[in-house]
């Protein structure tokens, strides 16, 4: 069963913002100017093809008088007024003037519910009614939805207007609502009429099945794009000409671009799983995500302060070392747990400077060779996820009918990863300690990305200061 | 030709998707589907290698160049190395026998030597092995010190790509998976390394046995006697005793082939005796020396085969494949073509100056009833919810000739075709020289006031009527002073 909603309502409130947050679809037209849309678009939600729904964005209502005027006109009883509309459709369907609105009334007449879409931010006129009297003539399920262009100020007016010639009315903003609120109006789709519940329900298990499957595959992705990057080395051969420090900053530099490089494919990826595919040209308009990977603005933005880095390696040594104590019964009357946070706390103090280990030697045939790498900075990977979090979390709460730029709230402020929830900032101090020192295996690449999917459900904006 | 080894497949997937991330996420996401939904009830493994099969059955036609695949020459190096595994085996083994069974014709050979040598020490070598892969399977090979994020095998990985001149991967995060296969590899050449060497002391064997007048005695030091030694060799020859009785020594044969080198190596029978060993020490090379050997390949084969296996799997990009091949794919709606508006020709915006010589029209009560006090007995109420009729009735009831209109309308409301329609109308109720202004108007104490851009979709709007008369009017400050009737 296929079911359809007609997205209705006058020139430039919404619709199109609304059909494209609904349907994540960034590439829906939609202008300040009426007329953006010219006819009738149909977006079907699909389960391996199968449809479940179809959002039809339509042109808005541009004469909506004359063909109130003309049903009036027609009409003989209470009874026959959705034959009247579909004798108007009929009888003007070729007809230029009316195009629109027969665009607009055909899906309607064909048994899509109706979602009337008005702009709470501006005051409501008399004028609507003729619309909403068509709609209520169609004799379909309707739904009204207050959208909100500009500030909430006539939404209990429209709401005190609508709720006359609508069984639900709910306030839904295109730009700003959350997932749940999309959720929301596919719930209220349900109500309208009963034989459509089962197919909505499906819609909104499939709906919050997929915002977990895009999760786990964006945690996925960014741990492997940063276990890609903890094990990229760079060697090269010291020739004629060339001093050993000249080749390790190629070696360096080369690096460095293989990171960044591998960081961009994780961000294509995170923003193709929430559908944002064309982002990729606005995203330089925002400094939090371009400033350089490696450059100290962004280790100060991103990453853990030193004192932070001291007290989360002490901590996972002491930790370690404490296994050792438990393993002789605690005779070493804590000896281990005291080695062990000595040395975390110094490997992580002594490593907050240099980026990648360097290494020199000679080789058989005469000539040196240099090896830069692997990355060895105790604050890369905050860095790296710090930068991961925040990209992620903007574009996965960025609404398809958005289309400014990527906007943050985090310039100006300093140590992001510090604002993690100690529990979870020591299980990711751990098993990075342990994938930096001891390599990866499948069971710590799986703690990583536990820890990952627990840090990208939270807010960048909210998460609880790690100070606090 | 498409390779039909399982290794040249591995490969040449986790390449393929290597380069295939650069292809868009939604549409191998609807590749992947379709093909999972097709063999979901397969393991892992076969569920990849059915969606390789169908990749490359939808990718062009295979040329020439599919022979010279990635993982096309890695299997040709393997093919190769394990020839020479075999073939430097069996120069190894035929050496060695051949040094064993030395023989100037004044001692026999001494078959404890010999079983030392040649059954001895390649089954330490054996027990040696063993030990080795269990140490493995324990998981004591994971992890590489001083570079922990390589594994511990990656300098076989090195002699790999040494011999296939390419690096064997790109990325360095399946190094475990990768690590475990060339555990698997190198051990299976070298049992193919162990089965040569047996076939080579075999061949030798027969040769030597042809051509020449073997004669096999026992020697040793030990306080042994001839009924400890045979039961010993009887039951080494246990396995062949029930179809090969002529490979068994006899009590009397054991007691007659004791030799001592003291004394001229007198031995207590004939010559002709002494070259009834061979059968038996052909017996035990091929059970004890060549079986176990034959065995271990066979195991080495089947364990590198489940590491190929694992290393198909324990690759991120075949996880991916494997998780978009089993998730529902939800379609949200075609992407469209988005289409630029076309440019609209701006009319001009001035200000409404001088109202007293023009006729008012209030659209859709878009200033109060009352308003303007001055002019309100000349103003024209329309609204779209009167009829067209009922609009020109309202137009004419002004009896003094209309010079100019001045409309004014909700500056928040975008014009509609209707709003036009009127404009229209209103032109043609003017004479040549007559215009109509268009006043978009706001709400009073700053609730609403127009902005540039609601000017700017007014201007887009009437400039498809292509008119000059008509033309466009920032609201004077008078029109915004009254109180508004949310009427």
């Amino acid at each position: 069963m296929n079911v359809e909603f007609a997205v209705v309502g006058h020139p430039n409130k919404g619709k199109s913002s609304i059909v494209a947050t609904l349907a994540e679809n960034e590439s829906i037209a939609i202008g300040a100017t009426p007329g953006t849309t010219q006819s009738a678009n149909r977006y079907a939600f699909a389960i391996d093809g199968r449809p479940l729904y179809t959002l039809v964005d339509t042109p808005g209502f541009q004469r909506a008088s004359a063909v109130l005027n003309w049903l009036k006109d027609h009409v003989g009883d209470a009874s026959s007024r959705p034959d009247v509309v579909r004798a108007f459709v009929e009888s003007h369907e070729d007809n230029p003037r009316f195009r629109d609105e027969c665009e607009l009334l055909q899906p309607i007449l064909s048994g899509a519910g109706i979602l009337y879409v008005v702009d709470g931010s501006k005051p409501y006129g008399a004028e609507f009614e003729i619309e909403m009297e068509i709609l209520r003539w169609t004799g379909q399920p309707r739904m009204a939805l207050i959208n909100l262009i500009g500030e909430a100020r006539y939404v209990q007016q429209w709401s005190s207007a609508l709720d006359q010639y609508f069984s639900i009315v709910r306030v839904f903003n295109a730009q700003t609502a959350d997932f749940e609120s999309r959720l929301n109006v596919l719930k209220a789709f349900a109500e309208l009429d009963e034989n459509w519940r089962p197919v909505m329900d499906q819609a909104v298990v499939a709906l919050k099945s997929e915002r977990q499957h895009r999760l786990d595959r964006s945690a996925q992705e960014i741990s492997g794009a940063l276990l890609d990057c903890l094990t990229f080395v760079q060697r090269g051969v010291v020739v004629a000409g060339d001093t050993p420090e000249e080749v390790e900053q190629r070696l360096r530099h080369d690096l460095e671009r293989r990171v960044r490089l591998r960081e961009q494919s994780a961000r294509t990826l995170v923003q193709a799983l929430y559908r944002h595919e064309l982002l990729n040209a606005d995203e330089a308009s925002l400094p939090v995500l371009t400033m350089g990977l490696f450059s100290s603005e962004g280790w100060a933005l991103f990453g853990l302060s030193r004192t932070q880095l001291l007290l989360t390696g002490s901590l996972t040594g002491a930790v370690t070392g404490l296994g050792v104590d438990a393993l002789v019964g605690g005779t070493t009357a804590l000896l281990g747990a005291t080695i062990g946070a000595v040395v975390g706390g110094a490997t992580s103090w002594l490593g907050g400077g240099e980026i990648a280990k360097v290494l020199v030697s000679g080789n058989a045939l005469g000539g040196k060779t240099v090896q830069v790498g692997p990355i060895s900075a105790a604050n890369f990977p905050w860095v790296f996820l710090g930068r991961a979090w925040v990209h992620h979390h903007l574009v996965a709460e960025r609404n398809h009918a958005v289309r400014e730029a990527l906007a943050s709230s985090l310039d100006g402020q300093e140590h992001l990863m510090n604002r993690l929830p100690g529990e979870l900032r020591a299980g990711l101090a751990k098993v990075l300690r342990e994938i930096q020192l001891k390599g990866q295996n499948k069971e710590r690449i799986e703690r990583l990305h536990q820890c990952l999917r627990a840090l990208l459900i939270m807010s960048p904006d909210g998460a609880v200061p790690a100070d606090s | 030709m498409a390779d039909r080894s399982l290794l040249a497949k591995v490969v040449n997937i986790h390449h393929f998707l290597e380069a295939d991330r650069r292809a868009a996420l939604r549409e191998r996401m609807t590749r992947d589907r379709a093909i999972g939904l097709r063999v979901a009830q397969l393991n892992d493994a076969r569920r990849i290698l059915h969606w390789w099969q169908c990749v490359q059955a939808s990718a062009a036609p295979p040329d020439d160049r599919a022979e010279q695949s990635f993982g096309a020459s890695l299997v040709r190096v393997r093919r190769w190395l394990s020839l020479a595994m075999v073939v430097a085996g069996v120069l190894t083994g035929g050496s060695i026998c051949a040094l064993a069974l030395a023989y100037d014709g004044r001692f026999p050979v001494n078959l404890l030597t010999f079983a030392g040598l040649m059954l001895g020490l390649p089954t330490l070598l054996l027990l040696l092995t063993c030990v080795s892969m269990a140490w493995h399977q324990l998981g004591g090979a994971q992890g590489a010190p001083g570079n922990p994020t390589l594994p511990r095998n990656r300098w076989l990985i090195s002699v790999w790509e040494h011999f296939s001149g390419a690096p064997f991967y790109p990325e360095e995060a399946q190094a475990n998976a990768r690590g475990g296969f060339a555990y698997w590899q190198v051990l299976l050449f070298s049992q193919l390394f162990g089965c040569g060497f047996f076939l080579g002391a075999i061949g030798t064997l027969m040769v030597l046995v042809a051509t020449s007048d073997l004669a096999f005695g026992w020697s040793t030091t030990l306080q042994l006697d001839a009924q400890w030694v045979f039961r010993a060799l009887h039951t080494m020859a246990f396995p062949w005793a029930a179809w090969w009785p002529l490979a068994v020594p006899s009590l009397e044969l054991v007691e007659a082939s004791r030799f001592y080198r003291l004394g001229g190596g007198a031995v207590t029978s004939g010559p002709a005796i002494l070259g009834a060993w061979w059968p038996f020490v052909m017996g035990s090379l091929l059970i004890w020396g060549l079986l176990p050997r034959l065995l271990m390949v066979m195991l080495c084969y089947w364990r590198t085969r489940q590491a190929t296996y694992r290393l198909l799997i324990d690759h991120r990009e075949v996880q991916a494949v494997l998780d978009r091949m089993a998730t529902p794919l939800l379609g949200l709606g075609e992407t469209t073509e988005v289409v630029p508006a076309p440019a609209a020709r701006d009319i001009p915006v001035g200000d409404v100056g001088q109202l007293s010589g023009s006729t008012v029209v209030v659209w859709n009560r878009a200033v109060d009833a009352d308003y303007p006090a001055t002019w309100a007995d000349r103003g024209v109420w329309l609204s779209s919810r009167m009829s067209a009729q009922e609009v020109r009735l309202s137009l004419h009831k002004t009896a003094e000739p209309i010079r100019s209109w001045v409309l004014l309308v909700k500056a928040w409301e975008p014009p509609t075709l209707e709003v036009l329609d009127l404009v229209e109308l209103l032109l043609s109720e003017l004479d040549d020289a007559g215009r109509i202004v268009v006043v978009p108007v706001g709400l009073p104490d700053d609730e609403y006031q127009p902005a540039l851009a609601d000017l700017g979709i007014w201007s887009a709007a009437l400039s498809k009527l292509e008119q000059s008369r008509i033309e466009l009017a920032k609201p004077a400050a008078e029109l915004l002073s009254r109180p508004f009737d949310e009427r």
